[in-house]
């Protein structure tokens, strides 16, 4: 009975949907016009429903998303960097390549004003002495080059660029965006550590503290300066949302940005396989029909 | 009846059409810790032009039911912090592109420039200085001087000796160390006398009831700097001899 009446009110009301509701010829009732208006609320029920899935599709497909540890590929800022440390006369341990030369220079001058004194001059003693010193010299430069080094003295060398970069005035070593550049710089080389060791769980561990570190760093940068928070995160090639989002280093981030390619990490259920099947099968479809309709 | 008001930060966008989300806080005591503390209540709000960036402060109004879920509509956004946000994160864009050009090139000229065997070139560099040192130069080494300075950006080298040997250091040492003893000496001969010191004094300018006045360490310095700097003509009128 309860039902009966609200139909009865229900069919009282006009029709908002759009949908037109064939009128009865004869002997009208009330559950034919209710059964329609049913059919015709589950239509745009599911109309609704279908756009949200696609909105929803669209945005897990989305390829605008930023690493939260590596940040932007090819960040022109890193790869300047990187091309820095790779310069021939780079050295490690803290030396200036012209220092080294005039300190050789001297060495060598050293020897043959003593040999002059000693044995008064002789070219042919010259020669061998310039000879030996050249030896000397090549040794050195083997011994001191950052191509020679160990990854302790590149990172170091890495730092000291990034800190001149980001520093607020010359011999800042401490503002927000310092620490996160150096931070980057750590993050980076510890992420070459992990994809090529993969079983080393106590590196992943160490990078995702430190990607936490980056992220609490940055958003009190955001809070005290947010001028100086963007012009950080766009040069160290991050995004508001890798900074601000809760970061755990995952399985699941692992998978999406393969930082170990061809590993399956996340293993999806049959579901989820299939779904993803039925969208690239129909936008295979969409795109066919497209160029169809182009052809034409 | 005066309709319900808010105001809360937009803590989501862009999600829903003409929608945003908005945090509102309320203070209220707890009995139990007897303390004033904050309740949070979010509210799905009515945007009409979707112009409310996350981090706005924004006051909200009561409405009719917009939907089932939302019966406020944004009144006044109070302070436009996330609209704020995308305008630097808009000049952040530019900025630092300007800026990793600007920096990229200048990394690359600095790298072409630079001789493929630079540590040879430096080398010879600094042989061709010490052999042209002290000598008479013709048109083409003056040329070749000329080059060089220009390279290393160098005014003159004249005045500064290219090499040092040690031993040639530890003499100017020994040189400088003498001269200071003999100074000393004579510091100490003048001091001594007090007509003496009060002649070399006057030498300096100051008159007779200043340097009466003055303590003995201040004559002392005076005298000391007066012995360095003058020179030997004056010196000798005054009878001291270095």
């Amino acid at each position: 009975m309860i039902a009966l009446r609200i139909f009865a009110q229900t069919s009282l009301r006009p029709l908002s949907t759009g949908v037109k509701v064939q009128a009865a010829p004869f002997s009208t009732s009330t559950f034919q016009y209710a059964s329609a208006l049913k059919t015709a609320k589950r239509a745009k029920a599911m109309k609704i429903k279908q756009k949200n899935e696609m909105k929803q599709s669209q945005k897990a497909m989305r390829t605008d998303k930023v690493d939260p540890v590596l940040g932007k590929a090819e960040n022109p800022f890193l790869v300047r960097l990187k091309a820095e440390l790779a310069e021939p006369e780079v050295l490690s341990k803290g030396f200036e390549t012209s220092d080294v030369q005039k300190l050789l220079f001297g060495a060598e001058q050293a020897v043959l004003v003593l040999n002059e004194r000693q044995m008064g001059s002789n070219e042919v003693i010259a020669n061998k002495v310039k000879l030996n010193e050249q030896k000397k010299r090549l040794v050195i430069s083997r011994v001191l080059s950052m191509k020679n080094s160990n990854k302790v003295e590149q990172t170091k060398f890495a730092t000291k660029l990034a800190r001149e970069e980001f520093a607020r005035f010359p011999g800042d070593t401490g503002s927000s965006e310092v620490q996160a550049a150096i931070l980057t710089v750590r993050i980076h080389s510890l992420m070459d550590h992990v994809k090529s060791n993969p079983k080393d769980l106590d590196a992943i561990r160490d990078t995702r503290m430190l990607v936490q570190k980056r992220q609490k760093l940055l958003r009190y940068l955001k809070k005290e300066d947010a001028q100086k928070y963007f012009l950080a995160i766009e040069k160290l090639g991050l995004s508001d949302e890798a900074v601000n989002n809760e970061f755990n280093m995952d399985r699941r981030y692992m998978q999406d940005f393969s930082i170990w390619p061809g590993r399956v990490m996340v293993k999806e259920s049959k579901r989820d396989l299939e779904e993803r099947k039925l969208i690239r099968r129909t936008r295979k479809k969409a795109v066919r029909a497209a160029l169809a309709s182009k052809a034409v | 009846m005066a309709r319900q008001n808010f105001v809360g930060y937009v803590i989501s966008q862009g999600k829903m059409d003409k929608t945003i989300k908005v945090r509102v806080l309320q203070k209220y005591y707890d009995a139990k810790v007897h303390k004033d503390l904050f309740k949070r209540k979010d509210f799905l709000v009515h945007d009409e032009g979707n112009i409310c960036k996350e981090g706005d402060l924004v006051r909200i109004e009561a409405t009719r039911p917009l939907s089932s879920r939302k019966f406020f509509a944004v009144a006044e956004i109070k302070r436009n912090i996330g609209q704020q946000f995308a305008k630097y994160a808009e000049e952040a864009k530019q900025r630092v592109s300007e800026e990793e050009q600007l920096k990229t090139r200048e990394f690359l000229e600095r790298t072409q420039l630079k001789d493929n065997d630079q540590q040879l070139v430096f080398l010879g560099d600094l042989r061709t200085v010490a052999s042209l040192k002290g000598k008479e130069l013709t048109p083409e080494e003056q040329e070749t001087v000329s080059n060089l300075k220009k390279k290393y950006m160098i005014q003159t080298w004249d005045d500064q000796q290219l090499f040092q040997m040690e031993f040639e250091r530890l003499e100017e040492k020994v040189q400088d160390l003498l001269q200071d003893y003999k100074l000393t000496q004579t510091l100490q001969s003048i001091i001594a006398s007090p007509d003496k010191s009060a002649e070399v004094l006057q030498r300096t300018g100051l008159s007779g009831e200043e340097i009466e006045k003055m303590r003995r360490n201040v004559r002392k310095n005076i005298i000391r700097k007066f012995l360095k700097k003058a020179d030997d003509a004056t010196l000798l009128q005054l009878g001291i001899q270095l």
